[in-house]
């Protein structure tokens, strides 16, 4: 990759990032469209967009955010009201944008149909507003930065400390109460405009809420024209005085494209110099007060910066091959270190020192991996935010009213997971809103709930699994709508004796709708099926809980990471196996009594009235072992796609965390065998796919 | 191109022995050499296919070289190795009885494979050379992996068909 590849990369993994980000907030900013701060705070991305944009000669997309960053900048100055049909147009912006950006990057020759459409409004709109809009913004900002040559103008030869000097002096006899007066020393470094400031703009935000504002600026250190760079800050020292009925704190938002370093806030006191007498103490102590208050609020400023600016929060990025490696890596030391305190030799050497190190040893390996876990490990919250637009999309598609009520965004996730857990929950989703709930208001209220429908995405920690559920209270499922549907495809022979978990779970097989009109959104009897498999490829599972006329609830339930299961072991002649503890329900020693042999089927136990398939691990695995009676091992009960099966094995071993590898390519297509895990014997144990045991019918009783 | 060259040009190899008879690997593709461990039976896999080892923390399969060219099983030795070859980033051992040297061979000595009688396969012999006394079979390590990849499957296939049966 050359220099200016690995640039552009990172240019568009940023722009990936804006344009994210800018989606969240634009559907934040929908709902309350009087928040000022987070239109701020759009405009900003949109402006940092722009810039990259152009300098990686992404014009069309340039053009786009330019126009649009001139709209959001009036709403942003005027703080007019923003009628609905004009955040419909901010949307839809925002939407234009992720398609511009990606005929960018595929470098097509054409432009999705909504931009030239989009662009034209925006166009309209501006120029509509236009007219008004000037002379306001004048009469706001007393002094116009647009012009600052006009501004230099009127201290053309004074030294700059004098001209501060007499700004102070100016302002503070015309200081009134409830404001504050500021002295900002900007020391900016030559490479701030790469980092996205702007003198003009730094100076125009300021003065948003400014009575008052002067700037000084240090025009020496500027190049000749021969040498210029506009790309390099010529302007290295600026002085602004500004009176303003804000804290310094709530200036601090202004200063998230520079360091620390570069700038310094003075909160100038009231004037000293012409006390009376008897005032003199209350004065001194509104100072002291005055400069605690100064110190506070500084010292609150850079704390409130660490956490809102994405500049001050100190991030790297990691390829996440790395992080296998790392995690790989991490994984031998453990079993070195199980190896090191489970050796015989070692334990039997008697002595504190040493055991206690082996023990410090454990300690510190254990800290290692859950650290090396969690660098893996990212909130929800941006799945979360994503859904919003859907929910948004789709009740706006369906027309059906409804609240979104969002819980656990901070639950973290493994991120390679996160990836493949947007289109199934998208999925699940628009089947909620669309077929969970109600399609009229009356049918709502005649069941005694309110208009506005409740769709609730949650996600919380479950014994060792993470589970993401999204859940409406619309009119529930009918089991015997199912159950009939069922019957009447071909999934089902009726015979079956379903639990309810079970029937529900029929409308995620192939083939299965329920809904009597196929809509644009969900339906057409493809998705829910493939919903199924793509949570079942993260090693997790679906459940369907509903009450009928209550609502239905879609959990998620999903392994804590990819790379790690919680296994049951087990042995089998002499190989050990492991079961995914997610999918085992009981393992127990069966009675003689409840143990059957079909004819021709096999044998079966009976469990609750079910008769469950016994499937022997050693004849389907052809291991080389004694015939023993399903009385005298275990049977491990476990739940798979076809229903449940009974795992015959000869014992436990135990229950234990284990790091999944896969057997390498030429095994990948052992469909029994999902893959293995190293033991802290260094011995290999293989992880059943449990999905895929089926009973060898004839050689069991062949 | 340069024709002078070519037939100075040598080629170094991993030999090793099955019973009598000598191979030779090219030692680019090798990555190590270690001697027999303990190997993880998998299940439901061609009989050559011997299972799964854990070498320091990754899980490689292991193919008996003897069962996979048609020649009898026989017991681990002192003697014993697994050659851990590398083709695209995927690993595999290689069981074999005895690694004997790494051989210098000029490419002008290579000889066309003959065709051999019926227990071994001679697919997988790209060429063969005179070292000394020995006559030494050269691999061709790729036919091999892809070859392993679709005769699994074909492997499984059967045996699923005969179980069924």
């Amino acid at each position: 990759m050359t220099k200016q590849e690995q640039v552009k990369a990172i240019f568009i993994e940023e722009a990936g990032e804006i344009i994210e980000k800018l989606d969240v907030n634009i559907l934040r900013f929908e709902e309350n469209s009087a928040d000022f701060d987070l239109l701020n705070e759009i405009f900003r991305g949109v402006h940092t967009l722009k810039g990259n944009a152009n300098a990686f000669g992404f014009t069309r997309l340039g053009e786009f955010v330019h126009h649009f960053e001139d709209v959001l900048d009036h709403y942003r100055t005027t703080r007019d009201e923003i009628e609905e049909c004009q955040l419909e147009l901010f949307v839809n912006s925002v939407d234009v944008i992720h398609e511009v950006m990606t005929c960018e990057l595929d470098q097509l020759p054409y432009l999705p149909d909504t931009y030239p459409e989009c662009l034209a409004k925006i166009k309209t709109l501006m120029a509509m507003k236009k007219g008004d809009v000037v002379l306001v913004g004048v009469q706001e900002t007393p002094a116009a930065f647009n012009d600052l040559a006009a501004e230099f103008a009127e201290f053309p030869t004074m030294p700059m400390d004098m001209s501060v000097e007499n700004s102070i002096k100016k302002h503070q006899d015309s200081r009134k109460d409830g404001l504050n007066l500021y002295r900002i020393d900007l020391t900016l470094d030559n490479d701030c405009y790469k980092r996205g400031f702007d003198h003009i703009l730094f100076l125009k935000l300021l003065a948003e809420k400014a009575v008052s504002i002067e700037s000084f600026f240090d025009m020496g250190a500027i190049a000749s024209i021969d040498q210029f760079s506009h790309d390099e800050n010529g302007i290295k020292n600026v002085c602004i005085i500004v009176l303003t009925p804000l804290t310094s704190e709530e200036i601090g938002g202004n200063f998230e494209y520079l360091f620390d370093h570069e700038y310094r806030i003075t909160l100038i006191s009231p004037a000293v110099v012409a006390p009376v007498e008897a005032e003199s103490k209350v004065i001194v102590q509104e100072i002291q007060e005055a400069v605690q208050n100064a110190q506070k609020s500084v010292s609150k400023n850079t704390s409130a910066a660490a956490q809102t600016g994405a500049a001050a929060k100190s991030t790297i990025r990691i390829d996440t091959f790395k992080l296998d490696e790392l995690f790989d890596s991490v994984g031998e030391l453990v079993i070195a270190q199980n190896f090191i305190a489970q050796n015989e030799r070692i334990r039997s050497i008697e002595d504190e020192s040493i055991s206690r190190t082996i023990e410090t040893l454990s300690k510190i390996t254990k800290r290692i991996q859950d650290r090396v876990m969690s660098l893996r490990m990212v909130a929800i919250r941006d799945t979360f935010d994503k859904m919003k637009r859907v929910v948004r999309d789709t009740s706006k598609k369906t027309g059906k009213a409804l609240h979104l009520n969002v819980l656990g965004e901070e639950t973290e996730i493994d991120k390679t997971m996160i990836d493949s857990l947007s289109d199934p929950l998208i999925h699940i989703i628009r089947n909620a809103i669309d077929h969970g709930l109600e399609s009229d208001a009356a049918e709502r209220q005649a069941a005694g709930k309110k208009v506005e429908g409740n769709i609730t995405l949650r996600a919380y920690h479950k014994s060792g699994s993470i589970v993401i559920s999204v859940s409406d209270d619309g009119r529930g499922i009918n089991k015997e709508k199912v159950f009939r549907k069922a019957i009447e495809r071909g999934i089902i022979t009726g015979d079956e004796n379903l639990s309810d978990s079970q029937i529900f779970g029929l409308i995620m097989q192939l083939g299965f709708s329920t809904a009597e009109t196929i809509s644009d959104l969900s339906g057409r009897g493809v998705g829910l099926d493939v919903v199924k498999t793509s949570i079942e490829k993260l090693r997790g599972k679906i459940e369907i809980e509903s009450v009928e006329g209550e609502g239905t609830t879609f959990s998620m339930l999903l392994p804590l990471t990819l790379a790690i299961i919680d296994g049951m072991l087990v042995r089998a002649a002499d190989e050990i196996y492991i079961i995914p503890t997610l999918s085992v329900v009981e393992s127990f020693r069966p009675e003689r009594e409840i143990v059957h042999v079909i004819k021709g089927q096999g044998e079966f136990v009976s469990m609750r009235g079910q008769h469950i398939p016994v499937i022997r691990l050693s004849d389907v695995f052809d291991l080389q072992t004694e015939h023993l009676e399903p009385w005298d091992g275990i049977l491990v009960c476990v739940e798979t796609e076809a229903g449940r099966i009974a795992i015959m094995v000869d014992e436990l071993v135990g229950r234990q965390q284990v790091v999944i590898k896969p057997l390498g390519k030429s095994l990948a297509k052992l469909r029994e065998i999902s893959g293995g895990a190293i033991l802290g014997s260094g011995d290999i144990a293989l992880i059943l796919n449990v999905d895929e045991l089926r009973p060898l019918i004839e050689a069991a009783h062949g | 191109m340069e024709q002078n060259t070519t037939q100075s040009r040598r080629e170094r190899y991993l030999t090793f022995f099955l019973g009598e008879e000598q191979y030779g690997i090219a030692i680019d593709r090798i990555k190590e050499i270690i001697a027999i461990m303990k190997v993880t039976y998998v299940p439901k896999t061609p009989e050559y296919m011997k299972g799964v080892i854990n070498l320091r923390g990754s899980i490689i399969p292991v193919v008996d070289t003897r069962l996979r060219f048609g020649m009898e099983e026989r017991e681990a030795d002192m003697h014993t190795a697994i050659i851990i070859v590398e083709v695209e980033k995927v690993n595999i051992g290689f069981i074999v009885d005895r690694v004997e040297e790494v051989a210098s061979i000029d490419a002008a000595h290579l000889g066309v494979a003959p065709k051999f009688g019926s227990h071994v396969d001679t697919d997988f012999i790209c060429s063969m050379a005179q070292i000394e006394e020995n006559v030494v079979m050269i691999l061709d390590v790729l036919k091999l992996f892809e070859a392993d990849e679709l005769v699994s499957l074909e492997g499984l296939g059967q045996t699923l068909m005969s179980e069924g049966e």
